[in-house]
């Protein structure tokens, strides 16, 4: 059986390998490697806790702030500080509109064109694509003059000759099946969020400090005290709010359901589908440890796709297996508690080991988590917002549910996702604007030292659930740190069971109308949003340290 | 200012507004710290014919630095691209994977062999030959000499490109170490972590508008940009002065805006410009956000600014 | 008027709506959204607290009509109108950050290139210290002989406004409609 090796898998974040076996025009096995390692977690021994956010940050400039977020939350809770409410509302500010900045930016940076033909957008008749877009919103500058002058600029640059990142594409493949106006519409919009984002960024750098790589949690709190209490910096914030409201719900959104409604075979035949969701919550709208805290997504955990039965996340339930991966064999184990022993040779083998990411499990069972982990868990526990969207994307689409198990299904999550939550942010906003007005000024908590100890911080994030996890010292230093990323849990290999990954398989099944040129691969690998970097796993080649820790 | 009128045309035929593109070159040309007449000359290098091409290659990284640069303002990061650059190779936007990634890469090193800029983000992993860190097959530490020995120039944006970055930091696990300590190739080191795209920008300009990289401190960082400390140019300086110091996050001085020496700040050990350019066109920096600097436009800061929390 | 000849006009509403009376300007450019249509080469803008990142957009315009909060020294609710070049010395900053922001993108338009023709229409506020979503009565009041100055302006200019057939809704930063007031 003919294997295919991709590699670089390029539009994602870090250093991704796909391997897939074809048969009879669809994919029948698949194996993801990671192809990167750091070792971050060997760098957090015996270093002040209190670095941990910063150096962990830098496990990701893409899913900037995230691990600040996690690190931070496993601080508070490894010293038992409650965060002042006003904190508590900028870190959900700020997180928010990494949200509002990643997902846009997936869409339309790292995925559209697995669905846009650019070669196709040059022959599209400018007046139908106005016309097209005003079916769609009256979102401003979508005139059939705007659409020519971008149709011109990219008929100057075709004609340049230097097609720069646009060479070696995909273009004419058959499964491209957009109409002309619809590229050029799509290719617009491309070029509108490449601007845009930079106003979401800057959103997110009113309080963070600076985007990517924000500056300002602390242990007990946040540090820009100053920043939270300028009536004009949070007046700006919602101005550039609406602004990212106003191109959701009038781009971003109709783009994606326009694109799904051209491959609606995808969800019927749940191509790129998985079985098993984790979501551990998000936006804290009250103070505590993890499983004290109330979230604005209430997270999950939802087994073989049944929607009628969410749990509670156990985090005793997480393990890790080595056993396809290039470390030293042993039994699955807790994430505090793992053992790990690189291995001299990496050779990848299919039916050994192929990579370095370990395999996450929840209970035994391979996770898919994410946007769509997320919306499924907000929709199976009546979350009003997200279950009036996912209902109105559906009948939109005029689809079933299962639909939602599939590559389509994650890539309309990630939108219903985001207006969820931008919908939602603004009255944080006026929450916060009330505490001021109480006098409730207190952006950072006092909090003490208590000697050894352990503590995690577990937040949903744009890729999924993350969770680092530390161990103090009674020098107050680190002990121990962990971390179990979303794309470890979602591109990891098999486990000793045989039990293949998320995306493993979610490609199996996968039609493939020309193995040379395998946009259908590409299309659901993206659909994930991959991140190598976080999922690095960590090693330590030279001593034989019983010691296992992922870290990113 | 007098820009030429032939300049001003090949900007409206490539759609991008006068105005925006005056705005950009000022900027520009005021960051690069040239007098003004020098404008004009920046407009005519932005405005040449056939665009110089970049290949940009990633390496053990985060992608901080290719998301810092797309956050330029002036140039547009669609006019960077579509209008400015031949960005012939870059892995987190470019439309194929696998063979045809590859062959965009060797189609760019042979084809404008000994002409491209090259700009590396990311550490190369150096120990048991590079294992640690491979792309296509290749490991970062190949790939990494063959496309240095062939460029034109080599920029380095970002901490882990520049000196080695987070995974360098000890006891580093993978012998990570600066693209110019791997390879052997003096490289412009665009410091930070990531950099302002201010910087990473106009550090391209210059190389477009005189030929030449700019000056260099011993880091091998452009003057411009990292000829003075964030201590010299802090807008809380005058608290510093008058023992003005935050003792505790969210207190009262912290809401005045006191000097965070006492926090950690590592301000006077470190040399970038984020106190007048500052992030996000202007928005906010991490002083502003009541935090204190943590030094990562410095060579191994990870080691030597840390604990980051401690008073130097 | 030869249409191909219009002079771009701008009518900014300024100010921050989450300070009470600070944000008169932008209610006033939304009532207009709402509820007038306007000549092509006439724009209405919420400018709310954006500053500097303003100058491009007035520097697109020849004449540009900025509505605000102002310092007069009379009672609350008094609506005023004045050129910028000619500001009366009475008229005094109004001490807020976004203030400071205006006075520092007027500053700079004349660096830019050829700045526009600034006139503003303002009205003494009653209170710009404390947060609120709403007005002060006096201010409240004064809205619509606001709204009735700038169309004034426009009348003179030559491009007058034609009220809309149905009101459109237009939201602020917070999704209150102009329908809510």
């Amino acid at each position: 059986m003919a294997k295919y090796t991709i590699d670089p898998i390029t539009r994602i974040e870090g250093h991704l390998r796909i391997d897939v076996e074809i048969e009879g025009g669809k994919v029948t096995n698949a194996w993801s490697s990671a192809q990167l390692f750091r070792g971050l977690e060997i760098i957090l021994q015996g270093r002040d806790p209190r670095d941990a956010p910063w150096i962990t940050q830098r496990a990701c400039g893409v899913c900037t702030e995230v691990h600040a977020l996690a690190s931070i939350r496993a601080l508070d809770d490894a010293v038992r500080v409650k965060i002042p409410p006003l904190a508590r509302i900028c870190r959900n500010l700020v997180h928010g509109a990494q949200f509002l900045h990643d997902h846009p930016v997936h869409f339309y940076v790292l995925s559209a064109l697995d669905w846009v033909d650019v070669v196709s957008a040059l022959k599209a008749d400018p007046k139908a694509t106005a016309a097209l877009a005003g079916q769609l919103s009256d979102y401003p500058n979508s005139g059939a003059s705007d659409f020519k002058a971008v149709q011109d600029k990219l008929k100057t640059f075709v004609a340049s000759g230097q097609l720069g990142p646009f060479a070696n594409g995909y273009w004419g493949h058959k499964d491209y099946r957009l109409p002309p106006e619809a590229n050029l519409l799509a290719v617009s919009h491309y070029l509108m969020l490449l601007r845009l984002q930079v106003k979401a960024a800057r959103m997110m750098a009113l309080f963070g400090g600076k985007n990517p790589h924000i500056q300002s949690y602390c242990t007990g709190g946040v540090t820009c005290v100053k920043d939270m209490l300028d009536v004009d910096r949070l007046a700006e914030f919602l101005y550039y709010l609406k602004e990212m409201q106003a191109f959701i719900d009038n781009v971003y959104i109709p783009d994606v359901l326009a694109v799904a409604s051209f491959y609606k075979d995808w969800g019927a035949r749940n191509i790129g589908g998985c079985t098993n969701f984790l979501a551990y919550g998000n936006f804290p709208q009250n103070s505590g440890r993890y499983l004290e805290e109330k979230m604005f997504m209430p997270g999950g955990v939802i087994m073989d796709r049944n929607l009628g039965k969410i749990a509670d996340v156990n985090p005793d339930m997480i393990t890790e297996e080595v056993t396809r991966a290039w470390y030293k064999n042993g039994p699955a184990l807790p994430p505090a508690k793992g053992v790990t022993q690189p291995l001299e040779d990496a050779r990848f083998d299919y039916d050994g080991k192929y990579s370095w990411f370990k395999a996450p499990r929840y209970n035994g069972k391979p996770m898919e988590v994410g946007p769509l982990a997320q919306v499924l868990a907000a929709f199976a526990r009546g979350h009003k917002p997200t279950k009036d969207l996912v209902v109105a994307v559906l009948k939109h689409l005029n689809v079933p549910a299962t639909a939602l198990f599939s590559t389509l299904g994650r890539t309309a999550a990630r939108a219903i996702e985001t207006k969820v939550i931008a919908d939602e942010m603004a009255s944080w906003v006026t929450e916060a604007i009330g505490l001021i007005k109480e006098g409730k000024l207190e952006t950072a908590a006092e909090w003490k030292w208590p000697g050894e100890t352990m503590g995690y911080g577990l937040i949903d994030v744009p890729r999924g659930a993350l969770g680092h996890w530390i161990h103090q010292d009674k020098d107050n230093k680190i002990g121990n740190y962990q971390l179990v990323v979303p794309s470890t849990w979602n591109l990891g290999p098999r486990d000793v069971k045989g039990q293949v990954g998320p995306v493993e398989e979610a490609l199996i099944g996968t039609p493939i109308a020309d193995p040379k040129a395998p946009l259908e691969i590409i299309r659901t690998v993206h659909s994930f949003d991959p991140c190598i970097a976080c999922g690095v796993h960590v090693i330590d080649p030279d001593s034989n340290e019983v010691r296992k820790f992922k870290v990113c | 200012m007098e820009i030429k009128a032939e300049v001003l045309e090949k900007i409206d035929a490539k759609g991008v507004s006068r105005r925006d593109f005056i705005k950009y070159a000022t900027v520009v040309t005021s960051v690069l710290g040239l007098a003004p007449s020098m404008v004009p000359k920046v407009a005519e290098a932005m405005a040449i014919k056939k665009r110089p091409t970049v290949i940009w290659l990633h390496f053990a990284e985060c992608t901080g630095c290719s998301e810092a640069f797309i956050r330029s303002t002036y140039p547009w990061i669609d006019q960077i691209v579509l209008d400015v650059l031949n960005v012939a190779y870059h892995e987190t936007i470019m439309a194929p994977s696998g063979h045809n990634a590859e062959k965009s890469l060797n189609d760019a090193m042979k084809e404008y062999d000994g002409k491209y800029i090259l700009v590396c983000e990311g550490g190369i992993p150096t120990k048991n030959d590079g294992i640690y860190g491979k792309v296509g097959g290749h490991t970062m530490l190949d790939i990494a000499k063959k496309a240095t020995k062939h460029a034109m120039a080599t920029i380095c944006v970002g901490n882990c490109a520049c000196f080695g970055g987070v995974q360098a930091a000890a006891p580093n696990p993978t012998k990570a170490m600066s693209v110019s300590k791997a390879t052997g190739v003096k490289t412009v080191n665009i410091a930070g972590c990531p950099p302002n795209a201010v910087n990473m920008v106009s550090t391209v300009v210059h190389f477009l508008l005189l030929g030449k990289l700019p000056a260099l401190d011993e880091n091998g960082r452009p003057l411009f940009a990292y000829g003075y400390t964030i201590h010299e140019k802090c807008p809380r300086r005058a608290h510093y002065e008058n023992g003005e110091f935050v003792k505790k996050f969210g207190d009262k001085g912290a809401m005045k805006g006191y000097c965070l020496a006492e926090m950690g700040c590592k301000g006077p050990n470190t040399y970038n410009n984020c106190p007048i350019v500052k992030f996000n066109d202007g928005t906010n920096w991490p002083i502003g956000a009541g935090h204190p600097c943590i030094g990562c436009s410095e060579p191994n800061f990870w080691d030597t600014q840390s604990p980051f929390y401690e008073p130097i | 008027m030869n249409q191909a000849e219009a002079q771009e006009i701008l009518i900014l509403g300024v100010g921050n709506v989450l300070l009470t009376d600070e944000g008169v300007g932008v209610r006033v450019a939304h009532e207009l959204m709402a509820r007038y249509d306007f000549p092509p080469n006439v724009k209405v803008v919420d400018g709310g607290v954006l500053g500097l990142s303003l100058t491009g957009v007035m520097m697109e315009a020849r004449r540009v009509i900025v509505v605000d909060a102002v310092r007069g020294g009379e009672a609350p609710g008094t609506v005023y109108r004045f050129d910028w070049d000619a500001r009366p010395e009475h008229i005094q900053y109004k001490d807020s950050l976004h203030q400071i922001d205006l006075m520092e993108t007027m500053a700079l338009l004349p660096l830019l290139g050829d700045p526009p023709e600034v006139v503003v229409i303002g009205v003494e506020f009653g209170d710009i210290d404390n947060y609120g979503l709403e007005l002060t009565p006096q201010v409240e009041q004064a809205v619509e002989p606001l709204i009735e100055q700038v169309l004034l302006e426009l009348e003179r200019l030559g491009y007058p406004a034609q009220p809309a057939l149905q009101p459109r809704e237009v939201t602020d930063v917070f999704g209150h409609t102009s329908q809510d007031h």
